[in-house]
């Protein structure tokens, strides 16, 4: 049975994309390339993003520096739960991490890139704040589990300003 | 990871778009598989598998060379497109829903076998996301299971514990 099974997965292999389609959007991408547009030049914390955000609003870059002095000198949230000796959880943890840095990556791209009129500005701006609060609550909770939900709603709270940027 | 790749990353992290054109030639089809075989639909699958490309050029600073594959890093960037497209779905896509499986070969198949393909491949789709991956990466792409623990983020024995309880889970979800 197992070797049926995985010679008939095998013969999924033969799935592919539709030649039009990949030739049209190889196309799109490298016009987006070659239009000039930068790329992120570094894997960003949510301090860097917070420093984005409120660099919009000339009238909020002095709290903000002092802001994301704060995040910087509190240390970034994720990086105290490798200090946690539950193996499980680290791994759990460093999954919703790497999806956190990824969209992270994401929302600085956007904020770099798009125009924001300013009650959404605010609103990110808060929504920031708010993940930020949930990284600094994981990393101070001493239960796990619910360490790693306020981690998943950090991750929550990312995800709805992606969208919120994307006009989703 | 080849010297090639490692030569056509470095330009494109430089700005070619053209080195980064033949990334796309050549991972391409792969990511769009590994999609499609996740979300069932096949304009979906092309939209996300575009997004995915488009995350990756902007975001090839942030890929470091250190022990971890071209590939591995599109894979996590797809995995998080997927995921990104259910929780905005919200709601599960219907089998009936799910587009016909073409293949390739499509016509040479006989009507047992295109049975049989479409029963595996809408058994995947009932899978979690893991051991979704795992079967794609093992049998379908025929990753090792070193490349399939980087692309996961997970040790080899947890890699081998996953792809064995997959195949379980696969052959139960068939088997009906």
């Amino acid at each position: 049975m197992d070797k049926e099974l995985i010679k008939i997965l095998s013969e999924l292999k033969s799935i592919a994309p539709d030649a039009d389609y990949s030739a049209k959007s190889r196309n799109l991408l490298l016009a987006e390339i070659n239009s000039g547009k930068r790329m992120i030049p570094k894997r960003f914390s949510l301090a860097d993003v917070l420093v984005a955000a409120y660099s919009r609003k000339p009238i909020y870059a002095i709290a903000a520096t002092a802001f994301a002095l704060f995040l910087i000198i509190s240390g970034s949230a994720l990086f105290t739960i490798d200090q946690i000796n539950k193996h499980d959880f680290v791994v759990k943890a460093g999954e919703v991490n790497e999806s956190i840095q990824i969209k992270l990556d994401e929302i600085k791209y956007l904020l770099g890139n798009k125009e924001v009129d300013y009650n959404k500005g605010v609103t990110i701006q808060a929504m920031l704040i708010q993940a930020n609060e949930q990284l600094k609550q994981a990393s101070d909770e001493s239960d796990t589990d619910k360490s790693l939900e306020k981690i998943k709603a950090a991750q929550d709270t990312l995800y709805k300003i992606d969208l919120l940027l994307q006009n989703k | 990871m080849s010297d090639g790749d490692k030569n056509l990353i470095e330009r494109a992290m430089a700005g070619e778009a053209e080195a980064f054109g033949q990334l796309y030639d050549k991972y391409q089809s792969g990511i769009y598989r590994f999609i499609y075989l996740k979300v069932g639909l096949r304009e979906e699958a092309e939209d996300l598998t575009h997004q995915v490309f488009l995350k990756s050029w902007r975001n090839m600073p942030s890929y470091n060379f250190k022990g971890f594959p071209f590939s591995s890093w599109l894979y996590s960037i797809a995995r998080n497109q997927v995921i990104d497209f259910y929780r905005l779905k919200k709601d599960v896509v219907e089998l009936e829903s799910i587009a016909e499986l073409k293949t390739e070969s499509d016509s040479q198949i006989s009507f047992d076998k295109k049975t049989d393909l479409e029963r595996v491949k809408n058994a995947i789709i009932k899978l979690n996301d893991e051991q979704q991956s795992v079967i794609i990466f093992r049998f379908i792409e025929d990753m090792s299971i070193s490349e399939t623990a980087l692309a996961l983020d997970k040790s080899e024995s947890a890699v081998k514990l996953l792809q064995y309880r997959a195949i379980k889970n696969l052959k139960k979800i068939i088997d009906g």
